[in-house]
């Protein structure tokens, strides 16, 4: 079977939760003409139906250009994907330079992969430096006390 | 600066009679004269400065994803309190109409739109960069908001008052019709596959069901998470699908794809050509967006879709689009600055927002003490003149400002693909953070990410998700408000002559298209039949 | 060579960046060399220096040094609401008028009615005296029918600053004349009256639904058309798209004055001295007062000191001048209350929300 039939198969079954969802709406009993169920239930059948369609017409195989039959490098996929979650969680811990840095070097260096010692020092140091430029940028003016910044990112939370 | 106690002695007691009565009414006597009065206000060094900075952060944020024009103002509203208050508005003005233009350049460049209303610049916009063209494709957004911006002032100061009975003309059936004929764009915007174009609508719609109901109070599809309470932010579903989705699809294909290099093709500005297809293009995203920024209900985003919709039908090079038409660049930005334009009508002759900027604005002018309304332009007319009189300058210092830069920004093209990327991801989590001071929000973009690229991997067309999410939740209250209003009759979308007019053309819009697939097919049909498959190739 | 190429492009975008980020930097002065830096970065011994209307000297700190750094309101909703506006205005009034002697600032939460904006106070901030939450009424009903996890019983009641009574309103060319002739119209076909007001479960929401029980009309009857904001709102009843609206009184007082809205009663006990003219919904024969006010609460476990620096801080905000000026500007009325006094309301109110909301269905 073909991918995109697969694809089909999920879209029913996402359509099937979304139905699901609706569900769990509370009618209230406010006088209201239509209730806050009624769209997302036409929405849940309508992509029901979007997948049955898709799955009986797939369309043409997919063209040797088309994005279908690109070849992914799945490991930097993860890796991208394992950086920004991991950055999200150190956001709050470690403070805005520290998971900051290590999300624009990360982010360097993972499309160079195996990278040669010079790219990952250049990678490292243009990490640095992108960040300190923000970091200047939103402390440079502001009086020590006041530690708000455009991204109201407290200094205090921050590892230097 | 009155207060609210000496309104009653300025009760007018007069019915809206003509409009020339009410015209004198709002603008208080010869508009040449005023406007004349607004420039000598507004030429002044000092607010020269304010509408060049204004004009240049607006750009900035603009082309930064995530940091949309209504955040940067109510982040400057404390640096301005020390500020005469028309300083403040020039640089308002100028921050307004440079967000919209920002947000077109790295749509075009790199494929990934810093707000919902430069989305359908991405379309045409990326292809002809890839072509070659990205330097007139610039060009056209920049010199067409230019042209949509002033025009937008323009009509502002004849017609205010006009425009303001029009768009109270518009009830809730009305604006019902208007969004279902924005989603009939997404005819244009399908791509190959029919389902999967259906399909990313109503996923779009769907994710703009989240949150709470405005017309009940009802969560819905929170499943108990109280961050997911506020909705899902059409924006973030932009910045996720196409700008954190490309990182992720770029992460997977940049080292196995030799990545082709682009480059420029013919001189940076536009050709003979192009300004031939660019001017119709403007004059209707400019008339379209401008119309939709005056209904409070409607907004940018909505303004771009329409446009592009329109270049659909009426465009010289309507087949091309989707492929690098220059009309799918030159509409959109232009109906996205119109629609700008337009709405400081409603704000600033009823003091009603018609969208996120122009609700901070709103509090702006609260700061100062002044309430936009029936009266401001009488109260303040040195102020109100004087924003109109910027807003003219402020165009004007948007194109002298972007044009040279066209030469710059294409530059963008040259930077490595891995500071590119790493800079897209790094700016789009913290502008969604900075919007909204959670973490939460990240990872919604996170997820949104990776149901961009999931989509891109599939061949899904990625705009209609956008369409639909900002389209939603107005669809749905707007039908919910309609039928209620009208206590359960149907017909009300079909009696009033407005809404009879807009259904109308929404019903050709998708059908329209329908009709012509169905005799394409079945000329093709006969074609072949007939053994001469040549011929019908058009 | 290629690097050379992009140099100046990086340039600019650096700039760009750094624009943008200067654009942020909400007590940053450069980008307008102006002196208004004056103002916002006021340092103790200059914050009495005679800006524009100083008027005291700046509260001195407290023994434990509270405070040395900006201090920060949250407006738990999107920029441009009600809430936003009170605690701009708030801010203005603190920083300008001497009384901090440190930048107040404002940051935006929005989402759910206020509730996480609440429910970030009480978990992320818990004993932090620099942050405190504006609010108001609205925020104890979407407490109800968001069922937040966080209420305000966590919170510490600051003070209670600005008050609004409601006003029910029709278009010009409406056919009701008085209050009277509404209610008249709504008792006999309750679902002709669409009444337009901010969201569902909102104030305004609570005001139709205590109308409808003291006229007879039973909840599920009540026709209620729910708009994001007053703008929207006023837009629907200018065009005569609806019967009547619900609204704060300072929100529409302009097309009152213009006479393109009809106001047909207020909420308060006694007529409003903005609107002599205008009759009270029990002088109509509505037997409801509705107070809808807002305040400040500050997060759990603040220490009693800095708690009642902040209360002092509040009060001499609430005495200025300038404040006076804006609640005269918009039409609000003052209300003035701390602490416990603040506290115990919450409770009333709490109590008197929940039973409406029930009875008009919203929650159980």
């Amino acid at each position: 079977m073909r991918a995109i039939r697969w694809v089909a198969l999920v879209i029913v079954l996402f359509g099937a939760f979304y139905l699901w969802g609706a569900l769990q709406i509370r009618e209230s009993t406010t006088y209201a003409a239509v209730g806050p169920r009624f769209m997302p239930n036409a929405i849940g059948i309508g992509i029901v139906l979007s997948g049955v369609w898709l799955f009986a017409f797939p369309g043409a195989p997919p063209a040797p250009d088309s994005p279908e039959a690109a070849s992914l490098d799945w490991l930097s996929i993860g890796l991208m994907l394992g950086l920004v979650a991991v950055y999200i969680a150190l956001f709050r811990v470690a403070g805005y330079v520290l998971a900051t840095t290590l999300l624009l070097w990360g982010g360097r260096a993972n499309f160079r992969r195996p990278p040669s010692s010079r790219a990952r020092r250049r990678d490292c140091g243009g990490a640095v430096g992108d960040n300190l430029l923000r970091l200047f940028a939103i402390i440079a003016h502001q009086p020590a006390a006041s530690p708000v910044g455009l991204l109201r990112v407290r200094l205090e939370g921050v590892v230097l | 600066m009155l207060p609210l106690r000496s309104f009653a002695s300025l009760r007018l007691g007069v019915k809206v009679g003509a409009i020339q009565k009410e015209k004198d009414r709002l603008f208080g006597g010869d508009i040449w004269a005023n406007l004349v009065n607004g420039f000598s206000v507004v030429l002044t060094p000092q607010h020269l400065l304010f509408v060049m900075l204004g004009v240049t952060i607006g750009t900035a944020i603009g082309v930064l994803p995530g940091i949309g024009p209504s955040l940067t103002i109510s982040l400057l509203l404390p640096v301005t309190f020390g500020l005469e208050p028309i300083s403040a508005f020039v640089m308002f003005g100028g921050i307004f109409y440079g967000a919209m233009y920002g947000g077109s350049t790295t749509s075009i460049l790199v494929n990934t739109p810093g707000e919902s209303s430069s989305v359908v610049t991405a379309i045409d916009g990326f292809q002809m960069a890839k072509k070659g063209r990205g330097g007139a494709a610039l060009a056209t957004a920049a010199i067409g908001s230019f042209f949509a911006g002033t025009f937008a002032t323009l009509m502002l100061m004849l017609m205010a008052p006009l425009l303001v009975r029009f768009a109270l003309q518009f009830g809730a059936p009305e604006y019902f019709a208007l969004m279902l004929l924005a989603l009939s764009a997404v005819t244009g915007l399908a791509g190959q596959s029919a389902p999967k174009a259906f399909f990313a609508t109503l996923l779009g719609l769907g994710l703009g069901m989240v949150g709470i109901d405005l017309q009940t109070g009802q969560a819905r599809f929170t499943f108990g998470n109280l961050n997911l309470l506020g909705g899902i932010d059409p924006v973030m579903v932009a910045i996720g699908l196409f700008a954190v989705g490309e990182v992720f699809w770029a992460a997977g294909t940049l080292k196995r794809t030799f990545e082709e290099t682009v480059t420029l093709r013919g001189s940076l500005m536009m050709n003979r050509e192009e300004w031939r297809r660019s001017w119709p293009a403007w004059a209707r995203g400019s008339v379209i967006g401008f119309i939709i920024g005056v209904l409070p209900g409607a907004g940018a985003t909505i303004a771009s879709f329409l446009s592009y919709n329109a270049e659909q039908r009426f465009a010289k090079g309507k087949a091309e689009l989707g492929q690098g038409a220059i009309e799918g660049v030159a509409g959109p930005e232009a109906a996205n600055n119109a629609s700008a334009g337009g709405a400081l009508v409603p704000l600033l002759a009823l003091g009603i927002p018609g969208s996120a900027t122009t609700a901070v604005m709103l509090v702006a002018f609260q700061i100062y003490g002044l309430r936009p309304g029936p009266l401001l332009f009488q109260q303040q007319a040195d102020l109100v003149w004087g924003l109109i009189a910027s807003l003219y300058i402020a165009n004007l210092a948007l194109l002298v400002l972007n044009l040279p830069m066209v030469r710059m920004w294409i530059k963008l093209l040259d930077v490595p693909k891995p500071v590119l990327y790493a800079g897209i991801l790094t700016f789009s989590l913290l502008g969604v953070y900075a919007d909204t001071q959670n973490t939460f929000s990240m990872v919604l973009l996170l997820a949104l990410g990776v149901l961009g690229f999931l989509l891109r991997r599939y061949d899904f067309p990625l705009a209609p998700v956008v369409l639909g999410a900002v389209l939603g939740p107005l669809i749905e209250q707007e039908f919910r408000r309609s039928l209620a209003i009208s206590v359960n009759d149907y017909s009300v979308f079909f009696t009033r002559p407005l809404a009879l007019v807009l259904m109308t053309l929404v019903i050709m819009s998708f059908l329209v298209p329908l009709f012509n697939a169905i005799w394409k097919a079945s000329r093709r049909r006969a074609a072949v039949s007939a053994g001469a498959v040549g011929e019908i190739e058009d | 060579m290629r690097r050379v190429r992009t140099l100046p492009l990086m340039a600019l975008l650096s700039l760009l960046v750094a624009s943008a980020l200067l654009a942020g930097c909400t007590t940053m002065p450069a980008a307008a060399p102006v002196e208004q830096a004056a103002a916002t970065e006021a340092a103790p011994e200059e914050a009495a220096a005679p800006a524009e209307a100083a008027a005291g000297a700046a509260l001195a700190p407290t023994a434990g040094g509270f405070p040395s750094k900006a201090i920060q309101i949250m407006a738990p909703a999107n920029p441009g609401g009600g809430w936003d506006t009170t605690a701009r205005l708030l801010a203005q009034t603190l920083t300008e008028s001497g009384i901090s002697p440190v930048p107040v600032e404002v940051f935006n939460v929005p989402g759910a009615g206020g509730t996480i904006g609440l429910a970030q106070l009480v978990s992320q901030n818990a004993g932090d005296p620099y942050t405190m939450m504006m609010m108001g009424r609205v925020m104890v009903g979407s407490i109800l029918t968001n069922q937040s996890p966080v209420t305000l019983a966590e919170t510490t009641p600051l003070a209670r600053l600005t008050a609004e009574y409601e006003i029910i309103v029709v278009p010009a060319n409406s056919p009701y004349q008085t209050m009277a002739d509404l209610v008249a119209a709504f008792q006999a076909d309750p679902k002709s009256i669409a009444w337009a007001g901010g969201s569902a479960g909102g104030t305004d929401h609570i005001l139709v639904g205590q109308i409808a029980k003291a006229v007879g009309v039973a909840p599920e009857g009540v026709n209620y058309i729910a708009y994001s904001g007053g703008g929207e709102a006023a837009a629907a009843i200018l065009g005569g798209q609806v019967a009547a609206g619900v609204s704060g009184v300072g929100e529409w007082a302009d097309f009152i004055a213009s006479g393109e809205m009809r106001p047909l009663a207020v909420s308060s006990a006694e007529r409003l001295g903005a609107l002599p003219d205008v009759p009270t919904l029990t002088e109509s024969g509505v037997d409801v007062v509705l107070l809808n006010w807002r305040g400040v609460v500050g997060p759990p476990n603040l220490n009693e000191e800095d708690k009642a620096w902040l209360i002092a801080a509040l009060t001499a905000a609430n005495e200025s001048e300038q404040w006076q000026e804006i609640l005269a500007t918009n039409g609000w009325d003052d209300v003035f209350q701390t602490g416990d006094d603040f506290a115990a309301t919450l409770a009333e109110d709490n109590a008197t929300i929940s039973t409406v909301l029930k009875e008009i269905g919203l929650i159980e």
